[in-house]
């Protein structure tokens, strides 16, 4: 009857699963989070907790035109941060620390350069192999909606576990370790909003171990695919690390917990 | 990114204030009257005992999106130190402190002071701190440049970029004086991608300094760590100072 009232929320069976079909679910939340977005612009802030321990945070604006992706983050006025993945070449740049990180992404690493390009922008659906995975999936009822079991097949065979509302909104996504080891990464998505750029989850939250980065997203448009500039080139006093450097790895798993060779023993 | 990290970039990153009060009169030399009135309103601040300002701080969005903003106070005590607070709710608070060999980093939302030695600060800072006169002899090849401020027409001078000698390249600046007291009014930066503009207001020049305005508003006991922002390179042999 509320639900014919139009208040929005789905019927929930009195045994405590989800009503309706699983299928249409993901139907659903293919429909609305599997559209390509060739170019992209957002703002938002990102804050990092180690445990119950809050470690900071910093506004972020980013950009993304078909697979290239560039984020500046702020502490304050100042601009602290570029970040730019084009292709499958990375390059980070701490600004007033004159230090910058450069270099191609390998496919052992992770989830590989594909993977990392959907773990930048986890609510777009859209690359192939996601959504195919996705569309394979088994289904089956969890909690008060549904979860989609499968396999990511990229550079390695990643298992993964989605689960979704009973309105096919994305809650939360468990990808595996190659093989099925562990966990690699969690991701939890809150309720969808509609911003100008169509919709999107109003946070994300990437946990990894004990550290749990999440982005709060204030804007998102989908601008013409000509805003993407390129970042202002590193100065030559700077020290410039590969990314295979051991000092690079230690920074990256100290900021963002990529490279860390363990992975949790939670199955996805 | 760690809390060291974030501190780590924002107090390194304190920079800007030297973009804005340091490194422009630093490219100031020549005879010329563009390049005199430039030198005479910064002077006036780094020649004074103490310089209180307001500071309204616009960063345009790289990508197309709606400028961030933030408003704060500065107080230059020159040869003694510096201080900037931001207004906004969580806003961070820096202070430099020659005397007291201090750099400090208060992040209210964050309940954290974070501590590191006079050396860890900014050199771009220090040297406007502990040098203010050198700030005033460089070539700036300034040229009278009106601009037009959300709507308004303001005189002022496009400075020599190349003399800034920040991370940024190509950087162009341009500042303008106050009309009614000839102190600086606008600074702006100017990125290929992105440009932040800097407006002071109500400039106060104190014939005598007051050593308590380098204190941070952090309530008494509130949890201090240390602040290094290159302590993550030190296994890798990073430099000691931060430039």
């Amino acid at each position: 009857m509320l639900a014919l009232a139009g208040c929005g929320k789905g019927p929930v069976s009195l045994t405590g699963g989800p009503s309706g079909s699983g299928e249409k679910a993901r139907a659903r939340f293919l429909e609305e989070f599997a559209k390509a977005e060739p170019a992209s612009r957002g703002s938002g802030a990102i804050s990092l907790k180690r445990g119950s321990a809050s470690e900071g945070s910093m506004d972020v604006r980013w950009a993304t035109e078909v697979d290239s992706l560039i984020v500046v983050g702020y502490v304050g006025p100042i601009r602290a941060l570029d970040a730019s993945y084009l292709g499958d070449s990375l390059y980070v740049a701490l600004r007033p620390m004159d230090l910058g990180l450069a270099g191609p992404i390998l496919g052992e690493d992770g989830l590989g350069p594909h993977g990392l390009r959907f773990l930048a922008r986890p609510w777009d659906f859209s690359p192939g192999w996601i959504r195919a995975a996705i569309e394979h999936g088994t289904v089956e009822p969890w909690g008060d909606g549904w979860r989609v079991a499968g396999v990511f097949v990229g550079e390695a065979t990643n298992p993964f576990g989605l689960e979704l509302s009973a309105k096919g909104e994305p809650r939360r996504l468990r990808i595996g370790g190659a093989g099925g080891r562990g966990t690699l990464v969690t991701i939890r998505y809150g309720d969808p909003k509609s911003y100008r750029g169509g919709t999107l989850p109003r946070s994300v939250e990437w946990e990894r171990g004990p550290a749990v980065v999440r982005l709060d997203i204030d804007e998102y448009a989908r601008p013409g695919p000509s805003r993407l500039r390129h970042l202002p080139p590193a100065d030559p006093q700077w020290t410039m690390l590969t990314l295979d450097d051991p000092r690079s790895r230690a920074l990256l798993r100290r900021f963002l917990g990529i490279g860390e060779d363990g992975v949790d023993g939670a199955e996805p | 990114m760690s809390a060291r990290g974030f501190a780590g970039l924002v107090a390194a990153g304190a920079g800007l204030l030297a973009l804005a009060l340091g490194i422009l009169p630093r490219a100031l030399l020549g005879a010329d009257a563009a390049e005199e009135e430039v030198r005479a309103s910064f002077r006036r601040v780094l020649a004074s005992q103490e310089a209180r300002a307001l500071m309204a701080i616009e960063r345009s969005d790289p990508f197309g999106g709606e400028p961030s903003r933030e408003n704060g106070s500065v107080w230059i005590l020159p040869g003694r130190g510096l201080r900037y607070r931001s207004s906004a709710s969580g806003g961070q608070e820096i202070v430099i402190d020659r005397q007291k060999e201090l750099f400090l980093l208060y992040s209210p939302s964050e309940r954290t002071v974070y501590r590191a030695p006079y050396s860890r600060a900014p050199a771009r800072l220090r040297r406007l701190v502990a040098e203010p006169e050198q700030f005033l002899r460089a070539r700036l090849d300034a040229r009278a440049e009106p601009r037009s401020i959300r709507g308004r027409a303001h005189d002022g001078y496009r400075l020599r970029g190349g003399s800034l000698g920040d991370s940024l390249p190509e950087v162009s600046v341009w500042m303008s004086r106050d009309r009614g007291t000839g102190l600086p009014h606008w600074v702006s930066i100017s990125s290929p991608t992105d440009t932040v503009w800097i407006e002071f207001r109500n400039w106060n020049l104190a014939s005598r300094a007051r050593p308590g305005d380098l204190v941070l508003s952090a309530p008494p006991g509130t949890k201090e760590a240390p602040l290094d922002p290159r302590e993550l390179l030190e296994r890798g042999g990073g430099s000691g100072e931060s430039r």
